[in-house]
């Protein structure tokens, strides 16, 4: 028999415990957003990489052909395409789970649903969108004459660093959003910021050496210059930065998550 | 064993909300402003017990609180203080068609709302069928909810909350939109369902109704409860309440 107590403020622990309990209407929640995708393959394909494929088209000819911006081994139109195939799926959960407490009201005002499923939905959906894109980066490598190494297989590392920052930050935002609505305006900026802050229009490399460590804080400098090694043969990176963004990823993770425990029952008072 | 103690009990719960112009949360500049927060007490220290396969109903005129007691029951806000404890599994249907969202199917909605009232895998397919039965909504079901009339968005909540094997079930005003033979096979099923032990606790501005399915009643009057306990006298104390105003 389970026994359920409503009390003030219940601890993160409690939380995380609600949510593994309800975690069968979490996966049915993640089976919606598989679902909204491939119902109709060839179209939602076409719809999940128009954006990044545009995009990086885009900057290749701008910051590739005219800025010359330097890539390294890597052709700046492969370089480009894979920041910005991780840039769309982050930009999108985030910008989603911004305003998660309106999306999801009625599911939110009305079910024990612990309000952290719908977020977690939203990471799920811009994943599946990452991956495919990154399977297309490979073969635009390909197209241009990048030769794939066993590195490879250390891919699904730096994408589960990806999920963590990427579940940090966008519980961290909805949680925020959610309690002080006008702070959604700021979330635009914020990503632009975020955006110029990592290194996907532009090597990491181009950051002063005495910087490095330091911008390797921002977890998404380790995770782009890993996955430009993995799926582009780029240069190998440096292992303490690398163990740096990854930390820091962990911290995104667990402060993100409090932070959206901590704020969510303020959150939940206002639908 | 849990079985020995009340299903619910509700131990001194109180609830305040923070106002704000915003309608949303409160906005930060607000907060950053040093301006005070402006409170409103919507509960006042509310206990009561509840034994299985008993009914409660509260009553109250509007603002009283009612909704925001079964909503901290129903987990969808959190107690500012005070706690509820439930021994059991819940369903909720607090507002007219709740728990249905508009953008999923009927049949995906029923899907949802199985995992999340917790129905075991093996009974889910019987539960998808008795759901379809007792809302009577046919093919319907396989278009998205929002494209429902509301009568039919409230049958179908009604139905996904009651056909899953809850001990207590919280309903908020719901049988507001359905037809009259709806109405009358809902209260079959509240018959039915308390012969099997199950319980409820109802929000409703219908005493008949009340006084007809429930043993005990509180009255709520300005976020405190002016009677707890018979629901005879319960009724009786709402009346006269309202008539001295």
């Amino acid at each position: 028999m389970t026994e359920i107590i409503h009390h003030r403020q219940a601890n993160p622990k409690k939380r995380l415990l609600r949510l593994w309990q309800n975690r069968e209407a979490v996966q049915a929640l993640v089976s919606r957003q598989f679902k909204a995708r491939f119902e109709k393959p060839i179209i939602g394909l076409i719809w999940m990489l128009i954006q990044p494929l545009a995009l990086a088209g885009l900057f290749a000819v701008f910051f590739g052909a005219l800025v010359r911006v330097p890539s390294g081994d890597i052709p700046y139109p492969a370089f480009v395409f894979v920041g910005v195939a991780l840039w769309q799926g982050v930009q999108r959960a985030l910008s989603e789970s911004a305003s998660v407490f309106d999306s999801s009201a009625p599911l939110l005002r009305q079910t024990s649903l612990p309000r952290l499923a719908p977020v977690l939905a939203n990471i799920a959906g811009a994943a599946i969108d990452v991956v495919i894109a990154l399977f297309v980066a490979i073969f635009i490598g390909w197209l241009f004459g990048v030769k794939i190494g066993m590195q490879i297989l250390v891919t699904p590392v730096f994408l589960i660093l990806a999920l963590f920052t990427a579940t940090g930050l966008s519980a961290a935002l909805g949680g925020l959003c959610g309690a002080w609505r006008d702070l959604r305006q700021m979330v635009p900026l914020g990503l632009q910021i975020l955006m110029f802050a990592s290194p996907i229009i532009y090597p990491s490399s181009l950051i002063p050496e005495k910087f490095q460590y330091w911008y390797a804080i921002n977890p998404f400098a380790g995770i782009l210059d890993g996955l430009r090694w993995t799926l582009l043969n780029g240069s190998t990176p440096d292992p303490i930065a690398l163990s740096i963004s990854a930390a820091s990823s962990l911290v995104c993770l667990s402060v993100g998550t409090w932070i959206f425990f901590r704020l969510e029952g303020r959150a939940a008072d206002a639908l | 064993m849990l079985c020995d103690k009340p299903l619910v009990e509700v131990n001194n719960i109180s609830k305040t909300f923070l106002l704000n112009a915003l309608g949303g949360g409160r906005p930060l500049y607000q907060k950053l402003g040093g301006e005070p927060s402006k409170v409103r007490q919507a509960l006042d220290n509310i206990s009561f017990k509840l034994e299985r396969g008993e009914a409660l109903g509260i009553m109250g005129r509007n603002g009283s609180g009612k909704s925001t007691l079964l909503k901290i029951l129903a987990g969808i806000v959190d107690p500012t203080s005070g706690e509820a404890i439930i021994r059991g599994r819940i369903g909720a249907l607090l507002e007219v068609g709740s728990g249905a969202h508009p953008d999923l199917s009927g049949w995906d909605n029923m899907r949802l709302a199985a995992r999340l009232l917790g129905v075991a895998k093996a009974e889910r397919q019987e539960y998808y069928e008795r759901t379809a039965s007792f809302c009577e909504l046919g093919n319907k079901l396989s278009e998205p909810a929002r494209w429902y009339s509301s009568g039919q968005f409230a049958r179908l909540g009604f139905a996904m909350a009651a056909m899953a094997p809850t001990d207590l079930l919280l309903i908020d005003e719901a049988l507001a939109a359905g037809d009259m033979q709806f109405q009358l096979k809902c209260f079959d099923f509240f018959y039915a369902a308390k012969a099997q032990g199950r319980s409820f606790i109802f929000v409703s501005h219908s005493l008949p109704v009340l006084r007809d399915l429930c043993e005990k009643g509180i009255v709520l009057q300005g976020a405190k409860a002016l009677y707890t306990g018979d629901i005879k006298e319960a009724v009786h104390s709402y009346e006269s309440s309202v008539a001295g105003n």
